[in-house]
């Protein structure tokens, strides 16, 4: 892969904020960072939405551990926030030190989704973890699950098959031994059958197990539920996917138990 | 009487030998001279009853312990082999380890069975727990658990967002923010609210937050129910997994039910423990050596094979040369942890008892006793006829850490115990256990009577041991030679010794000198030289003693007359070599009431049986010469220049000789020393050392020059004992030494002094000019002296 490959990843960026900040999308960014030999890029944002309503005189905090209520105010929130910015900086940092890359961290506040998206147009790649509301599961000690029973989901535009969607989608599922379901979003049902031998060939370099459903992906909840239905380890999309706004994502986000990856 | 040269010494005649070397004799095949130990050996080995276990007591050197061996030995190959004895993991009472008994050899065959079984676990359970079913299955599980928790989330996000309250992450937590427009509302806009909006958003941001801590609170219970969930997934996978691993075991253990048992234990630790079997990578095994905590531990597993007799053959007989408490019941050790004393059931290390169990076990009593605490256990062990491992240390609270309590295993071994006689007959007095416990006892005598048969015994028994230990073979001089010395060694020319060790000594340095001399037979020559080097090697002090005397450092007149003095005889024994020593005694009498002071007990240096003499001389002097009228006299007796204790009465005849010679003023002939002990009739009695007695004023005599007159006194009854150095024998043949056995005290200061001791008449008196008429005489004037000194008006003329 040459530096005008289509395919090429310069630059990854995590997005961080108090929602998302898992170390198992950090380390997949920073493998991928180190396999591309690309910029490694942490954003943490600060939600003003919360701010905002730190400021509100009645606002309660009810911790996740305990389920303790305690009253919140902006000053606590602001040192809340200063406090995990700076604990997911020394994670980003560790995570990329293990993979012998550097990093760079910035902290913004706005909305997060919009600072996030708002930065993919510098980026090739971004990463936004898992936001499901159920805590890891932690299985008993030593039952280990076999990685590839969870596909990685890859979403590409009919009209413009992504090759970098596909790299990275293949990328991440040889590097994790998961099979890769490729979804073609919108065009008709007939040039499915042919963009799947398209996909299929373009893929055949890489070592993983691809299936390319027949059925086009029309909107987004059906994007959801296949996601759901394969149950996706990780959600990749292309930034051409006509589904994709800063509201789709929301909902993707919301929606899905999996770290979601813009391309 | 006057002893001839023959009554000195027995000689074994070698023409009496129907052989000329040890090579003609076939091997002794029994033991030499000891019908009552060997019958009691035999039949404390042969019972087996409770208690019946065995003290064999006797002197060092008798072949006890080669006597015991020899008969366990066979008696022991025609018994049945004992199980074998493990211990493995209890996994509900870790500390309280399981006892399994496995007919022998079968103990390594089980630990190796569980070592594969380990093995082969660690292969099928991962493969059983990857499997795609169960990995989806698992999945599922998770799956649903997250969709729970999403569920519960997403419906309080909902019903929250029906009443305008959006849930909202925190840094620490959650929060139920208002919201216009997907905004959150800031405090601006807040203010701007009516108060009833403004209640009304608190009131359910109030309830909304209530139903967020359920949900909250819900979620550990949540969390566990899916592990357990998958747990028991695991349990099923590995219990399926697992069972046709143990019932291949089950098959080949069927005959023993106590280690199905165990299988069945393991079995359900398994399946409780599936996960442990998986791959470990998140952490190394150990670090510096010491396992990290949370990584499997397969010990638990492991089987301690404690005693393993796969390779023994019959019962087993040990002898356990250090029978330390720990040496004796096993132990339980620990190993160092990060600076912790940990155990576990696979640091059980058993005992000679345990090695012993089903057989027989060898102790030296007397070791037995010094080590702490040994005797009390092995005397517990005993009664409750089980083995249980207890640390002495965490018994006496000596150190306070982890230790276990294995399960005891039942004690079916006979001790027979090696030691002398004392401390069998102390045992018996002050142990009240041991009689119970000990019923057998093996008293192994010193010697044997010397007959013709028991000769020629001994000739054979020489024969075997030259042959086992590669001697020359020994001519029948020499053996004569060994055998006259076996009689020396017994201290009486009727009887051998049986001290096997001093006889194997003796054969081996004979060999030595053989070969010195490059002889191709051991000959009465190299017995002599092996002999006179023993002695040689052993006698500095005698020499040193001898030469005090001959220098006249130490005063002793072997010529002259002198009253009130005689040469007494005594024996000084250095444990491997023991000589005579002539002693100076004297006595001096005045008058008084009575009494015969002992210096040596007043000065607390004389024994109780010095004094016990002692004090017959009282009786014998006051029967003898003042039946009717006190006896008037005060004497003291003395050891000169002895600065030692002194005990025996074997000097009591000396003793007498010298008061009479003192009373009588007869001096005593000092070119004869005498030795022997009175009674109260004036009877001499035996004593022992005899031939060390004699010798040692020979050899005091022969460097002064022997006279022919000089010669020593010994009582009738030892001359059965006389077994003399050939030098003192010969010098007696050649006129230039004397031995006289007497029978009476009387006989003995006529011989001392050369004047009658004459006997009493009818009426009591005796003929003028005797030893007895002279004393007689004495103590009448004592008493005299002392009646008148008694008289009133005479105290002022006390001196």
């Amino acid at each position: 892969m040459n530096s005008d490959d289509p395919r090429m990843i310069r630059s990854i960026l995590v997005a961080l904020d108090d929602a998302c900040s898992d170390p198992e999308t950090m380390e997949l960014a920073a493998q991928l960072a180190a396999d591309f030999q690309a910029e490694f890029q942490g954003l943490y944002v600060e939600d003003i939405n919360l701010l905002r309503m730190a400021d509100l005189p009645f606002m309660q905090e009810i911790t996740a551990g305990s389920g303790v209520a305690r009253p919140i105010d902006r000053k606590s929130m602001e040192r809340a926030m200063q406090h995990k910015a700076e604990h997911v900086r020394e994670l980003m940092e560790r995570t990329a030190a293990s993979v012998q890359i550097r990093c760079s961290f910035s902290v913004e506040r706005g909305r997060v989704l919009r600072c996030a998206l708002a930065a993919t147009r510098e980026v090739d790649l971004v990463l936004f973890g898992s936001r499901s509301h159920a805590p890891a599961v932690r299985a008993p000690l030593g039952t280990r699950l076999r990685a590839a029973t969870r596909p990685v989901v890859a979403v590409v535009e009919a009209a413009a098959v992504s090759a970098r969607t596909l790299a990275t989608a293949a990328e991440v599922g040889r590097r994790q031994q998961r099979g890769l379901v490729v979804l073609v979003c919108g065009g008709p049902q007939e040039t499915a059958a042919h963009l799947a031998g398209r996909i299929r060939q373009e893929l055949a370099a890489y070592e993983v197990h691809v299936r390319v459903p027949a059925r086009p992906v029309g909107a987004l909840s059906t994007l959801i539920q296949s996601a759901q239905d394969y149950r996706a380890a990780w959600v990749l999309l292309s930034r051409q996917c006509r589904l994709l706004d800063e509201g789709a994502v929301q909902t993707l986000l919301e929606n899905l138990d999996c770290p979601i990856v813009l391309v | 009487m006057k002893l001839s040269p023959s009554e000195l010494r027995w000689r074994c005649t070698p023409d009496h030998l129907a052989f000329d070397t040890t090579d003609d004799l076939e091997d002794l095949q029994q033991i030499l001279g000891q019908p009552r130990a060997l019958d009691a050996v035999q039949f404390g080995i042969g019972i087996r009853r409770d208690g019946y276990n065995m003290f064999v007591l006797g002197p060092p050197g008798l072949g006890k312990r080669t006597t015991v061996n020899l008969f366990l030995s066979e008696k022991a190959a025609t018994e049945a082999t004992p199980d074998d004895w493990c211990y493995v993991n209890n996994f509900e009472q870790a500390y309280k380890p399981w006892a399994l008994r496995l007919p022998p050899g079968r103990g390594v065959r089980l630990q190796r069975d569980m070592a594969q079984l380990v093995e082969r676990l660690k292969t099928t359970i991962p493969s059983t727990l990857q499997m795609e079913e169960h990995q989806s299955r698992i999945q599922e599980i998770e799956h649903e658990a997250k969709e729970r928790h999403n569920q519960a989330f997403k419906a309080l996000a909902d019903r929250a967002l029906a009443r305008g309250i959006q849930l909202v992450r925190t840094p620490g937590g959650y929060a139920m923010a208002p919201v216009r427009n997907g905004e959150v509302i800031g405090p601006e806009e807040y203010e701007k609210l009516t108060l009833e909006e403004r209640q009304e958003i608190e009131d359910a941001v109030k309830e909304l937050q209530e139903e967020l801590k359920e949900v909250i609170e819900r979620i550990p219970r949540w969390r566990m129910e899916t592990r357990d969930k998958i747990k028991e997934l695991n349990r099923q996978a590995t219990r399926l997994a697992i069972a046709h691993l143990l019932s291949e075991l089950r098959e080949d253990y069927v005959q023993l039910p106590h280690v199905l048992e165990y299988f069945d234990a393991l079995e359900k630790d398994v399946i409780e423990h599936a996960e442990e079997f998986q791959p470990q990578e998140e952490m190394p095994a150990n670090i510096l050596g010491v396992p990290t905590a949370g990584q499997p531990n397969f010990h638990r597993y492991r089987v301690n094979l404690l005693v393993d007799h796969g390779k023994t053959r019959g019962a087993p007989v040990v002898t356990e040369n250090h029978p330390s408490y720990q040496n004796l019941m096993g132990r339980a050790e620990h190993e160092s942890r990060m600076g912790t004393l940990v155990t576990q059931f696979t640091l059980i290390k058993p005992g000679a008892l345990h090695r012993a169990n089903g057989g027989y076990l060898v102790l030296d009593a007397l070791k037995l006793l010094q080590q702490p605490f040994a005797w009390e256990a092995l005397k517990r062990a005993l009664n409750s006829k089980e083995l249980r491992i207890e640390s002495l240390g965490e018994s006496l609270s000596l150190i306070s850490t982890v230790t276990l309590e294995p399960e005891p295993i039942p004690l079916d071994a006979k001790v027979i115990l090696v030691g002398d006689r004392m401390l069998y007959y102390m045992l018996y007095q002050f142990d009240r256990d041991f009689a119970e416990l000990f019923k057998v006892a093996a008293d192994f005598d010193e010697q044997m009577d010397r007959t013709p048969e028991n000769c020629l015994l001994f000739a054979r028994f020489i024969a075997t041991m030259a042959r086992q230990e590669k001697y020359r073979p020994f001519d029948k001089q020499a053996i004569a030679r060994v055998i006259e010395e076996s009689a020396r060694l017994a201290g009486d020319s009727e009887k051998l010794s049986v001290s096997m060790q001093s006889i194997a000594n003796l054969l081996r340095e004979a060999d030595y000198w053989a070969s010195t001399d490059g002889a191709a037979t051991v000959t009465a020559a190299h017995v002599e030289r092996a002999i006179d080097k023993q002695v040689f090697r052993s006698d500095r002090v005698r020499t040193h003693v001898y030469e005090q005397i001959q220098r006249g450092t130490v005063m002793i007149d072997t010529a002259g007359a002198c009253a009130g003095q005689v040469n007494g005889l005594s024996v000084i024994d250095l444990g491997n070599f023991s000589f005579g020593q002539p002693s100076r005694i004297t006595a001096t009498v005045r008058i008084g009431k009575g009494e015969v002071i002992d210096i040596e007990r007043e000065v607390e240096l004389g024994g109780a049986i010095h004094s016990k003499g002692v004090l017959i001389l009282s009786s014998f002097l006051a029967t003898r010469f003042a039946q009717n009228r006190p006896l008037s006299l005060s004497a003291s007796l003395v050891f000169e220049q002895s600065y030692g204790h002194v005990d025996g009465d074997s000097a009591s005849v000396a003793e007498l000789c010298a008061l009479l010679s003192a009373l009588s003023g007869v001096p005593i002939r000092q070119e004869l020393a005498v030795t022997g002990s009175v009674n109260q009739h004036g009877r001499v009695q035996p004593i022992g050392g005899v031939n060390q007695k004699i010798e040692g004023f020979f050899d005091v005599c022969r460097a002064r020059g022997l006279t022919g007159d000089q010669g020593v006194l010994i009582p009738q009854a030892n001359v059965k004992h006389l077994m003399l150095r050939p030098d003192v024998v010969e010098a007696v043949a050649a006129g230039r030494f004397q031995v006289h056995a007497v029978e009476t005290v009387d006989e003995a200061i006529a011989l001392l002094t050369g004047v009658p001791a004459g006997a009493a008449d009818a009426a009591g008196t005796y003929p003028p000019g005797t030893i007895n008429c002279l004393v007689a005489a004495r103590v009448n004037e004592l008493f005299e002296i002392r009646r008148q000194l008694s008289q009133p008006g005479q105290d002022e003329a006390k001196p």
